[in-house]
């Protein structure tokens, strides 16, 4: 409780300190000269960092659309020299033009190393800098009206756009989970531009209960959560990659009862509609099928036999 | 809302105020919308109301909505929030100085809805004592559940930058779970015993803390960090009624844990040959400790020891990671990249062996799991004109594992990709890649003979370290025929082999298809109609013990294959062994693929009846297809979804239509109407020396909402209305510091 009061109090205090700091004014105060002309440009960015950033001669402009002398020179006549976003330059041109003020943002620390940069990603192509208003967003899934990132990342990355509509997925429609709280879209050097460093650390940021150490573990948890699941959506509950028991025996197909509900007197129920046995179907198959008994499927506490086979 | 959010609000409220003065120096506009609005949902007729409410609270009841936007040439500020007051509430605020500090304070809900109007026969659902008497078939008797948790995630982050480009990072939130889960055990030691659904309380809390520091500029970046993070769990043992060995039984459930780590990370640029160097060092522990049950339940209410060798459990597992890349451009139109990953697991844990009388003469030991990755590569991509760019890459993935039935296994991987725009509005990128694992299976040799009851396990790899040879392909295609068209289609297929696999996964193949077409205005609308196709398919092979005889299909039998293929789950297309020589007592399957499915939707029903959701989709290979048109202007939205999803011979269908009408009113600058004095286009206040002037704080609603939301299978409705007539002026009044009031100008946009 002290410690909860601790951290309210020191919370109130910073952002107190913080409001209160002195810091020096970076507007130049006066309208860009670029507004004569371009009044849309410069009223979508006039309330944005860029903006906050902008003088008289259009500097924030010029920073990303090239030197403007001969332009304004002749009222326009003339295009610009070198327009750094133009359609013609390449997307690592555009990502260098923003990496001229941006290199030295904590986030970007890995772009060079990332997968956007070595796949032809410019920075342009997700963050929209004279971007129109925020209008109504849709949201057919949810109640929340916040920019559904999942829409940006789903123009390119389709097969994970179509996955967050399955049924079982991360609250991802909802407005809960974004893509940017697992990934760095910024450049990360883990795989996939995860932000952990190993995928399991990444899950068990959130997952906290799964990551143990438990007394009797299950090696493949402990070493890669995606053999049994899928993030971004499945068919499957729990997003499994595959259904119960399949999933399951694709690994546990020795003897005993992992196999024997596919002999005799077991589980099946006939073509006619009556069960393979007298005593009904096997248990096996009912509800989550494996994990009915194994249900601490990722670590078990249980003491002996009953934490070994993982059923406790 | 809770106690903590009032006083988390209140925090905020708090900082707005102090704000006032230091703001008012320099002109400080805020504008936003204010929601409000109501929203209603007859499920009723819902297949799974939990479902429908899985991650929201669609209760009848009111929504509240803010989003405002506060700006000055020094300072920012964005404050958010949304159904406030409600489960699925979530509260915004981030703000700072340009170049001197950011903050963000947030606090964000949901809820995670399993079931609702479960049936169970104990008492004390998703309590620490569940009990019942059984057996107990009159489900009138049963006591009603409800399963679900709320997750609510509080916490802030302050981040100096006054220094730059040093800077001084802290972040820290609070993650609560309330509620309980459905969890299960069994009954005996067999699955002939039974088994019972137990509703598990999950009482979690997760304090997470983390400072960073560094230095970040344009040529170079250094930082260290550390992380700490504490799991608690109120409770982490069930006690339950086991019908079947007549007693009180335990489960045990995750022991609190706590995690550390900490993280070197730097990189360097301009280097010669245009590279960058980045590398990342990090350190972890995680730690639990735990007691060590002395007895656990026999049959007949039996008391059996368990006898381990130690007092309790010290889970330890440390983690190290080195990673290292150099990204280089040695020539012009050439980007190469080096990378080196090493990580190491290392589990301590304590090593405990049990000898009571559980054990039934055999001891069980842990068996704490270490490992090694060792993972590099180089990938390239040159570019040949403007119009086309190639890509080839090389990777190994080296794994040391200390595993029973796997020690080592080696993945080569290599890619080529071809990126084209030598066509007018055309852009296309084919890659092809193609994997290859080796591996040492340890239990090759295992078993003396057909008679030795190890002799089995030569046959059984598990798939995730298996003899792997994978090959996929990847299209895709962007064409804009016309200015604001654009067509995409995308292709992919995959395909595992796992060789020298006898039973276990065979292989598994993936194709799918993406296409979508979006017409986008900015002056006007933008719709989007997408859709896919995916065939997902597991080819496996199980074994068979059984008497020579069997009803019902006959093993082998032609006839039956079509519905083995239709029914294992799609996928599954041989149950019986094939190869790999006949082992004793084999015998091949009948493969009633088909019934099973049948057997599902029959269970389905029983379920429901016994007071259970119906559990996983009867799929294990599938067919999707999906076809939305979503519409989208400055005015609102239209969107029309149909899926249809197809599941071994159960289909899915859904159709949706949801709309949204609103207008949002365009952004006023009256500064620039009346010809003040211009300050980046936002009205300027003079400053009066010796004097906080009082600032300028209004709400003005610039966004009207009508729409509506109509959902059929699972069915609901919900209606949102907002600003039903003209425009709404909400005024704040902040007091005054300097003053002590508050004075209003109503047709003004100042106090």
């Amino acid at each position: 409780m002290h410690h909860r009061f601790a951290a309210k109090l020191a919370t109130a205090c910073a952002l107190s300190l913080a409001f209160l700091w002195p810091a020096s004014a970076s507007a130049q105060g006066a309208e860009p000269v670029c507004n004569k002309c371009h009044e849309e440009s410069n009223d979508s960015i006039k309330s944005t960092p860029h903006g906050a950033k902008n003088d008289a001669a259009g500097k924030a402009c010029q920073s990303c659309h090239g030197d403007a002398t001969e332009h304004v020179a002749s009222r326009g006549k003339k295009p610009l020299a070198d327009d750094k976003m133009a359609k013609a330059k390449t997307p690592d041109q555009k990502a260098d033009a923003c990496m001229s003020c941006h290199a030295g943002n904590r986030q970007l620390a890995f772009w060079e190393s990332g997968k956007h940069a070595k796949n032809d990603v410019a920075c342009s192509d997700c963050h929209s800098i004279h971007g129109r208003n925020r209008g109504p967003q849709p949201a057919i899934h949810t109640t929340s009206q916040r920019p559904n990132e999942a829409d940006m990342c789903g123009t390119c990355h389709k097969q994970v756009r179509n996955a967050t509509m399955k049924p079982s997925h991360h609250p991802i429609l909802e407005g809960k989970v974004k893509c940017s709280d697992c990934y760095n879209p910024h450049g990360a050097l883990s795989q996939a531009m995860v932000k952990h460093e190993t995928v399991n650390q990444q899950c068990f940021s959130c997952h906290a209960d799964k990551r143990g150490p438990f007394l009797f573990g299950h090696p493949v948890v402990e070493e890669n959560c995606l053999t049994c699941h899928t993030p971004h959506g499945s068919s499957h509950n729990k997003l499994l990659n595959e259904k119960v028991p399949n999933l399951c025996q694709d690994c546990h197909v020795q003897g005993r009862h992992p196999t024997a509900y596919y002999g005799q007197n077991q589980a099946w129920i006939l073509a006619n509609g009556n069960p393979n046995t007298p005593t009904g179907p096997s248990n096996r198959f009912v509800y989550r099928s494996c994990l009915n008994c194994h249900n601490a499927i990722h670590g078990s506490n249980a003491p002996s036999n009953r934490g070994r086979y993982l059923i406790r | 809302m809770t106690i903590m959010n009032k006083k988390l609000i209140s925090i905020l409220i708090a900082n707005l105020f102090i704000a006032a003065p230091v703001v008012a120096q320099d002109t400080f506009k805020l504008e936003g919308s204010v929601s409000l609005g109501g929203v209603s949902v007859d499920d009723g007729d819902a297949v799974d109301a939990a479902k429908l409410n899985q991650f929201r609270d669609l209760s009848d009841g009111g929504l509240l909505g803010f989003d405002l936007r506060g700006r000055s040439a020094r300072y920012w500020l964005d404050l958010f929030g949304e159904n406030v007051g409600r489960d699925d509430y979530y509260v915004n605020l981030r703000g700072g100085a340009y170049g001197a500090f950011k903050y963000r304070l947030y606090s964000d809900q949901l809820k995670h809805n399993f079931l609702f109007g479960g049936l169970t026969p104990y008492a004390n659902a998703g309590g620490t004592n569940v009990t019942a008497t059984l057996p107990n078939t009159n489900t009138a008797t049963w006591n009603a559940v409800d399963i679900a948790y709320k997750r609510r995630d509080t916490g802030a982050m302050f981040e100096f930058q006054g220094a730059s480009p040093w800077y001084f990072r802290v972040d820290g939130n609070q993650v609560e779970q309330s509620g309980n889960k459905l969890g299960a055990a069994s009954g005996g030691m067999s699955p002939g015993n039974g088994m019972a659904d137990i509703v598990f309380p999950t009482e979690f809390s997760t304090r997470n803390a983390s400072v960073e520091g560094g230095y970040a500029a344009k040529t170079m970046h250094f930082s260290v960090s550390w992380l700490t993070s504490k799991f608690e769990n109120d409770n982490e043992v069930v006690n339950w009624y086991n019908g079947y060995f007549k007693g009180t039984d335990t489960v045990y459930l995750p022991f609190d844990n706590k995690y550390s780590r900490i993280a070197a990370n730097g990189t360097i640029r301009k280097l010669p040959l245009g590279s960058t160097l980045a590398v990342r060092f990090t350190k972890d522990e995680l730690e639990s400790d735990g007691f060590l049950g002395a007895t656990v339940l026999g049959a007949n209410g039996a008391s059996l020891t368990t006898l381990p060798n130690a007092d309790s459990f010290d889970g330890k597992v440390e983690n190290k990671t080195f990673t290292v890349a150099l990204a280089s451009t040695p020539m012009r139109g050439l980007d190469t990249r080096l990378y080196y990953n090493k990580i190491d697991r290392d589990d301590k844990s304590t090593h405990v062996t049990f000898t009571g009388t559980a054990s039934s003469g055999t001891p069980y030991e842990n068996e704490p799991y270490s490992f090694e990755r060792d993972n590099w590569g180089v990938d390239a991509y040159y570019r040949v004109n403007r119009q086309n760019r190639v890509g080839v890459g090389y990777d190994v993935l080296d794994i040391e594992r200390h595993r029973f039935d796997f020690d080592e296994s080696k993945d080569k991987r290599w890619f080529v990709e071809w990126k084209t725009s030598m066509l007018d509005n055309v852009s296309a990128r084919v890659k092809y890649q193609d994997l290859t694992r080796d591996s040492n299976f340890l239990l090759a040799n295992d078993g003396t003979g057909p008679q030795d009851v190890a002799y089995w396990n030569r046959f059984l790899q598990a798939y995730d370290a298996a003899n792997l040879d994978q090959k996929s392909w990847k299209a895709t295609l962007d064409f804009s025929p016309a200015e604001f068209l654009d067509i995409s289609i995308e292709g992919i297929t995959k395909e595992n082999k796992y060789r020298d696999m006898t039973l276990g996964r065979l292989k598994d193949t993936r194709r799918e298809v993406y296409a979508s077409l979006s017409y986008g205005n900015p002056d006007t609308a933008r719709f989007t109609v997408f859709g896919d196709v995916e065939n997902v398919k597991y080819d496996s092979r199980h074994r068979v013990v059984g008497a020579a005889t069997q009803t019902g299909a006959r093993p082998g039998d032609p006839s039956h294959r079509p519905e083995l293929q239709l029914g294992r789950h799609g996928p599954r297309q041989e149950l019986g062994l094939r190869r790999g020589g006949r082992l004793p007592g084999h015998r091949e399957a009948d493969g009633q693929g088909l019934r099973r499915v049948l057997q599902d939707r029959r269970l389905a029903r029983l379920r429901g009846a016994l007071g259970h959701r119906g559990g996983d989709l009867p799929a294990g290979g599938r067919q999707l297809r999906r076809l939305q048109a979503h519409l989208v202007q400055p005015q609102g939205h239209l969107r029309v979804q149909q899926v249809a999803e197809h599941h071994g011979g159960l289909r899915l269908r859904e159709v949706r239509l949801q709309g949204r009408a609103g207008r949002r009113l365009p952004l006023r600058d009256p500064g620039q109407r009346r010809g003040g004095q211009l300050h980046d286009g936002l009205p300027r206040e003079p400053a009066v020396q010796g004097e906080h002037p009082v600032r300028v704080r209004d709400l003005e609603v610039l966004k009207k909402q009508a729409g509506f939301t109509f959902g059929a299978a699972p069915s609901g409705a919900a209606l949102f209305l907002a600003d039903p007539g003209s425009r709404i002026m909400a005024r704040w009044r902040p007091t005054n510091p300097s003053r002590g009031c508050a004075r209003s100008r109503k047709t003004s946009r100042r106090f």
